[in-house]
């Protein structure tokens, strides 16, 4: 692939730490990757692995020791509105209502007041809130505020979206509507998304292309070639199981 | 390839590195962060000591002198204080005198405590003992109990039970909420799960509540030691046979500023070495915790 | 009935019994003390003497004779000796408080917005918050006099500590997910601090004030009476002089009755300021009965390195 299509470009990210006894663990050792617009890319992998690392280095808010990340050819330091973010915990403001949640990173760039608001509704319309755009969050369930922050960070239009599992606390059934809406706004928008999960259902699920991390390393980067949009069935094929199989085999679970 | 440095000064507004990433350096970043905080504890403490010196040397002495100077006043009158003897102390020093007020302290903190705990303990389980403890404690909880202070001194006169009377009471009120707290924390999970073993009342208390009580109730021990010593203090000036206090109260009436400096420093050093103390004996029971 | 009926049904049990209880016992210690006062007072001993002779701290004016130079006892003169002592006493509290909270929360961002600079000020915050306040009246009282300015720093300064350690701990405190959502839509420090910083500690913030609430209240009487010349607490320093009992009990009373008047009103106002909280409860409920509490064993209060 050529790098200067690529939107996002990985060059041999090596990320160390040292744990509170003193003892050194390297998390990424030389991990390079180069991901194409409009790309749903899954980055796979068992906890403590490293996955979660790299998308915190690619999100600015890790440094790496070593390597260097660029969107859109030119290189980044520092978390910024070029990079979307869905965290793994709630970061849903409790003191602000969920429009005003939604508004937020439009209020932080100074969009006029009407202007953002019409736009924060638009986007909770397009996740299927809009009767609770005045509510507080501590009134919703887990299912609902994640999907405000959703619609809170395409409400920013970044190019480029990062998604730290942000799914794992939620049960099943919510959680297979929530990617549904993921799903949906993607297909709408055609931004370039990295979705981090260890479920390799999830994966398969929502990805045009899915990349195992294995003790800090990529052990796979293959396209997912299952039709879009994809249903149960579409997985539940030979060449699906033959996939899951793979990767469960470089997650070093088969 | 480029190297990007991980150890700049964290600002606490901007989100702090996720983790902590391993510096450059030959350190071990774990050695590295303890001399660092016994860096800054150092430094802090010395520019306590400056910043009293300079406004010591700022200020007239009648407001302030310098911690040389309440030191050395400490030093000398420790033992024995001839300026005290004239308010009918008898012959004192500051450390005859606090060691009235510290046994004052723990002798009201640890029985008023001790009540206080049973108390508490047993009305988080028991619902009808709860019933009536509870605003029993919310009206003396919330009164200024210093106000029962001068009242004792009428009742009891001017001896050393109306100090502790007054220590007692407030350590009392203060456990019985803080081990209610602590019991209704104990997860009933803990219990329930001793129950599928067959566990019984008497062990299930041995081996889980009181086990589960312990840290946050010492915790609160701690709070009420050090507010305790205020009160002690007070009561002393309001009217005692001894203790610190009367030697504040001496010491104000003839105005000696390095005097008071070096009780408001006697009484500092004590509060905050009980408190270490405390805090290791609970280290010590709470390991598991 | 329900549980809230029952607690209200407690409370006024317990109330009565408390009322009736002292009633029993002044009867059964029917000894005096100097200057021909009971030792216990029954009630009407408190409100036929005690109360009346509150009259005595009245100076004149209204129309109200003062006993002082030759007028009767009335209640009037003592209704009105207690109210004026009470508003010297409430400016006291009220600006002490103000001022306090002001300086503490200002100074604790201050400080909080400096990793170096928390670490630095750590110890000298640890000592000045394990000396005990009450000690450091006599010192105040040398410095600013026993007057409303010196009371008003006293109860400042008791505030200022235990709000500066508070909002330094709430800023830590602030969940780091939120910082880092801010900063990922491109806020810089201000914004972050407006939006996010603020917002957050509030409710520790508020935690912390109806903490030291008590502690002002306390503050206050411990100045009065150490050497006031006026205001609520120099009444029981006068009452001490002839052991008058019946009218310390009156004052202390007062004083019971003004704390929890205003920590309830606070509590129900600020309450509906923070409704957004997942943990706040539409309506004022005992503490006693929230389950999840801080563990005890954390730096009880202090600034952890």
């Amino acid at each position: 692939m050529n790098p200067r299509q690529a939107i996002l470009s990985v060059s041999d990210i090596g990320v160390r730490f040292v744990r509170a006894d003193g003892s050194p663990v390297v998390a990424l050792n030389g991990v390079s990757l180069n991901v194409l617009p409009g790309e749903f890319v899954c980055i796979l992998g068992r906890s403590g692995h490293g996955k979660t690392t790299l998308l915190n280095v690619i999100a600015g808010l890790l440094g790496a020791q070593r390597g260097e990340v660029r969107v859109m050819n030119l290189p980044v330091t520092r978390p910024g509105t070029d990079r979307g973010v869905i965290f793994q915990q709630d970061a849903v403001f409790p003191w602000m209502r969920v429009v005003d949640n939604v508004a937020f990173g439009l209020r932080v760039r100074n969009v006029p007041k009407q202007e953002r608001l019409r736009i924060a509704r638009e986007h909770l319309a397009l996740v299927g809130l809009s009767s609770v755009a005045r509510a507080w969050p501590r009134e919703l369930s887990g299912g609902m505020r994640a999907r405000v922050a959703i619609a809170a960070v395409f409400a920013n239009d970044p190019p480029i979206l990062l998604a730290d599992e942000p799914f794992g606390a939620l049960d099943y059934v919510t959680r297979r509507q929530v990617q549904a809406v993921l799903r949906d706004l993607w297909h709408r928008t055609g931004k370039t998304v990295l979705f981090v999960t260890h479920d390799v259902d999830e994966a398969m699920m929502l990805g045009t292309r899915v990349i195992v991390v294995n003790n800090g390393r990529i052990a796979e980067d293959r396209p997912i070639e299952l039709p879009m949009p994809r249903s149960d069935d579409d997985v539940a094929t030979p060449a699906g199981l033959a996939l899951k199989h793979l990767l469960l085999h470089h997650m070093g679970l088969e | 390839m480029r190297f990007r440095s991980i150890g700049r000064p964290s600002d606490p507004l901007l989100p702090r590195s996720r983790t902590d990433a391993g510096g450059s350096s030959a350190n071990p970043l774990g050695t590295q962060r303890k001399l660092v905080s016994a860096l800054y504890s150092l430094a802090g403490i010395a520019l306590f000591f400056a910043v009293w010196w300079a406004a010591a040397s700022r200020l007239p002495r009648s407001r302030l002198v310098t911690p040389l100077e309440a030191g050395r006043d400490l030093w000398t009158n420790f033992l024995y204080s001839p300026r005290l003897g004239v308010f009918g102390l008898g012959k004192v020093g500051y450390g005859s005198l606090m060691l009235y007020t510290l046994s004052n302290v723990f002798v009201g903190l640890i029985t008023g405590g001790a009540i206080g705990i049973l108390i508490g303990v047993s009305s988080a389980r028991l619902r009808l003992l709860r019933v009536f403890v509870d605003p029993v404690v919310l009206v003396l909880g919330t009164v200024p109990i210093l106000v029962a202070a001068p009242l004792f001194l009428l009742w009891f006169g001017v001896v050393p039970f109306t100090q502790v009377l007054l220590v007692a009471l407030y350590s009392a009120v203060m456990m019985v909420l803080f081990s209610q707290r602590a019991a209704e924390n104990v997860d009933p999970i803990y219990e329930r799960w001793a129950m599928t073993f067959g566990g019984r009342l008497g062990d299930r208390i041995r081996h889980i509540l009181v086990p589960g009580t312990v840290p946050e109730i010492i915790g609160g021990l701690r709070i009420t030691l050090a507010s305790v010593w205020g009160l002690e203090i007070f009561a002393e000036i309001l009217g005692a046979p001894s203790g610190i206090g009367q030697a504040i109260k001496a010491l104000t009436n003839l105005s000696n500023v390095p005097g008071l400096l070096a009780c408001v420093v006697i009484v500092a050093v004590t509060a905050i070495v009980t408190d270490v103390v405390l805090v290791v004996l609970a280290r010590r029971v709470t390991a598991w915790a | 009935m329900n549980f809230g009926a029952s607690r209200l049904l407690s409370g006024l049990t317990v109330l009565l019994a408390l009322v009736l209880g002292w009633e029993l016992l002044s009867h059964i210690v029917t000894a005096k003390g100097s200057y021909d006062e009971p030792l216990i007072p029954g009630w009407d001993y408190l409100i036929g003497n005690s109360l009346l002779r509150m009259s005595d701290y009245w100076g004149g004016g209204f129309g109200v004779p003062a006993p002082s130079e030759g007028g009767p006892p009335t209640y009037a003169a003592a209704l009105l000796a207690l109210g004026q002592a009470s508003l010297v006493t409430f400016e006291r509290v009220g600006l002490g408080t103000v001022f306090g909270v002001l300086g503490g929360i200002g100074l604790g961002l201050l400080v909080a917005s400096s990793d170096a600079a928390r670490r630095l000020i750590a110890p000298t915050v640890h000592i000045i918050r394990m000396t005990p306040f009450l000690a450091m009246i006599p010192l105040f009282n040398l410095w600013f006099g026993a007057n409303t300015f010196g009371i008003i720093l006293f109860v400042a300064y008791g505030i200022a500590v235990i709000m500066f350690i508070g909002t330094i701990n709430a800023v830590r405190n602030v969940p780091k997910v939120y910082l880092e959502r801010a900063a990922t839509v491109g806020a810089n420090r201000a914004t972050i601090f407006r939006h996010v910083v603020l917002p957050a500690i509030f409710p520790e913030i508020r935690a912390s004030f109806l903490l030291s609430f008590g502690l002002s209240w306390s503050l206050v009487v411990g100045g009065e009476l150490l050497g006031a010349q006026s205001g609520l607490g120099v009444i029981v320093t006068y009452a001490l002089q002839f052991a008058y009992t019946g009218r310390v009990m009156i004052i202390a009373f007062l004083f019971v009755i003004y704390a929890g008047l205003s920590f309830a009103l606070f509590d129900a106002v600020s309450r509906r300021i923070i409704i957004w909280h997942p943990q706040v409860e539409k309506k004022p409920v005992a503490a006693q009965a929230r389950r999840r509490s801080v563990r005890g064993t954390r730096p009880a209060g202090g600034i952890s390195q």
